[in-house]
């Protein structure tokens, strides 16, 4: 569904991602793991259209979208939650769900698909008309991932949704990530917690200074005697 | 008598809200600081001329006046700013300085350097008792439709998907991008209410001056200008705020100050001002911070 070839990012004269490759099968999870400044997020920058790639190629579904910019990807069934989780501060919960959906579904079906996300997401029910930013970190990384499932897309990319949460809201947010797994949904996780990647992964991928230095099924990475020294502390 | 120079005041804090909001929203989102919102006013103004001319009732006349003004922002956004996206804030500066300058020339020259009388009908001019009082009907006129405008703008905003994408759009555009709304389409609304706007302001400003001259639109946004920055650059609420706060304080003065010191009150407004940002260096309503998350 998603392939990237020779991927080169750039900021100037930095490069912060070089010559990466990536495939994601339709329905697969991939976990992207790697040190800060690895260049994970501008890998997925690159795949959303945040940035545009100064070499390589971003395809997906066989059609070729290097140079596409970020809302026509989004329509293609892209949907980023970015670092951060940058919810829309000064809006409301309902009004965060509604732009989510926005170009993608119409006003039934965005109120239908709204309902939904709060079935799923009980939590934001009782703020939805409070402004987001309101919300603690937690129910603002779930107001994010909900904001990006309003448009349906077809791949979720996810960039460190653990980051600054309380231990058992990063298990909320793994269980919520691992039931959308279960109903199919291709995914491509950055995450600073490894353990709980590479055990919610099919595939991983491992980025050192933008480049890849370890790729394979999620278990045999995990095995693997870089991640074990480098990132699981055994 | 004080009812009339309060009238008035709010009258003229109105207009210049108006344009202050038409300035505000484009900076909010774009981070361009049009300069040539002035001339946009202008144009509305000769629109307004040109469907009179042609025979036009003043009500369709208004409204064609007011489109022209939306068109015209529109099409300023696609030919000058477009191309200049993402460019630095002092280019985009000097854009508008050209884009303004550039149209008060074709103004001079293809219209005329000097100023075109443009007849109010008699009701314009008129007084209504209240008590024991009269009031103009003008500046009565005025504040109704400013206060409809910014009940519209509001509405807008508020209610439609388009109007929180444009709240959002002042937040964090690249996440708006992101969840596919299209960076083209919001600044081109961006621009098109701030060109109604414009139209708006200059409808009221030629119904209290009765003509229409190339320059005609500098004065009013330039206080406009000040009013955003006193509001708070960027923020919609601030920009109401100081252009009535402006209104009221040059109608103040004028009413107040004797004859001999009335050719200080500009410099006297703007030792106010200078006062204001002195103690609220971010303006009365400051802008959300937009690098937060
Ligand atoms: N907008 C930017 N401008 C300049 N350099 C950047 C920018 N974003 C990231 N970088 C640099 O690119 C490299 C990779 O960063 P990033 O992709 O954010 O890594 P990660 O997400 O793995 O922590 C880093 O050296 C970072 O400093
Ligand atoms: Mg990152």
């Amino acid at each position: 569904m998603l392939d990237v070839g020779a991927l080169q990012v750039r900021y100037g004269e930095a490069v912060a991602v070089e010559h990466l490759d990536l495939a994601l099968p339709e329905g697969g999870v991939l976990a992207l793991i790697g040190a800060n400044g690895a260049g994970k997020s501008s890998t997925l920058a690159a795949i959303s259209g945040v940035v545009t790639p100064a070499r390589g190629s971003v395809r997906f579904g066989g059609r070729d979208i290097t140079r596409l910019p970020p809302e026509q990807r989004s329509r293609l069934g892209i949907a980023l939650v970015p670092e951060g989780r940058r919810v829309f501060a000064a809006l409301t919960v309902a009004e965060n769900l509604t732009l989510g959906g926005a170009m993608h579904l119409d006003r039934a079906a965005r109120a239908v698909r709204a309902e939904e996300m709060l079935g799923l997401f009980p939590v934001l029910r009782q703020f939805y008309r409070s402004r987001a930013g309101t919300l603690s970190g937690g129910q603002q990384q779930m107001l994010a991932i909900a904001r990006a499932l309003m448009a349906r897309p077809k791949l979720l990319m996810i960039d460190e949704p653990s980051l600054g949460l309380a231990p058992k809201v990063v298990d909320d947010v793994f269980d919520l990530l691992a039931a959308l797994k279960a109903s199919g949904l291709t995914m491509l996780l950055v995450e600073q917690n490894v353990a709980l990647a590479l055990d919610l992964a099919d595939s991983a991928v491992v980025l050192a200074t933008g480049r890849v230095v370890l790729s394979g099924p999620a278990p045999d990475v995990a095995a693997s005697e870089l991640v074990r020294h480098a990132y699981l502390g055994q | 008598m004080l009812l009339q120079q309060v009238i008035n005041a709010i009258s003229l804090g109105g207009i210049y809200a108006l344009l202050a909001l038409g300035l505000a929203i484009v900076f909010s989102i774009t981070g361009l600081i049009n300069f040539a919102h002035g001339e946009l006013m202008t144009l509305s103004g000769y629109a307004l001329l040109a469907a009179l001319m042609m025979g036009m009732p003043l009500l369709p006349a208004a409204v064609t006046a007011v489109a022209a003004g939306a068109l015209a922002a529109v099409a300023m956004e696609r030919v000058a700013f477009r191309p200049m996206r993402g460019a630095s804030v002092t280019s985009l500066l000097l854009t508008s300085f050209a884009v303004s300058n550039l149209l008060k020339v074709v103004f001079q020259n293809a219209i005329s350097a000097r100023g075109k009388p443009i007849a109010m009908p008699d009701w314009m001019a008129g007084v209504v008792p209240i008590g024991s009082f009269t009031i103009g009907v003008g500046p009565l006129m005025s504040i109704a439709v400013s206060a409809l405008a910014l009940l519209g703008l509001e509405l807008f905003l508020r209610r439609t998907v388009m109007g929180a994408a444009m709240r959002a759009a002042a937040q964090d555009f690249n996440t708006l991008r992101l969840v596919g709304i299209s960076a083209n389409r919001v600044i081109a609304v961006a621009f098109l209410l701030s060109g109604v706007l414009a139209g708006i302001a200059s409808l009221l400003w030629i119904a209290q001056r009765a003509s229409v001259d190339p320059m005609m639109g500098f004065v009013p946004v330039l206080k406009a200008f000040i009013a955003t920055v006193i509001g708070g650059l960027g923020s919609l609420s601030g920009a109401v705020a100081g252009g009535m706060l402006l209104g009221v304080m040059e109608v103040a003065l004028q009413a107040l100050l004797p004859p001999s010191l009335a050719p200080y009150r500009d410099a006297l407004v703007l030792s106010g001002i200078i006062v204001v940002l002195l103690v609220r260096p971010n303006g009365l309503i400051p802008a959300v911070d937009t690098a937060r998350s």
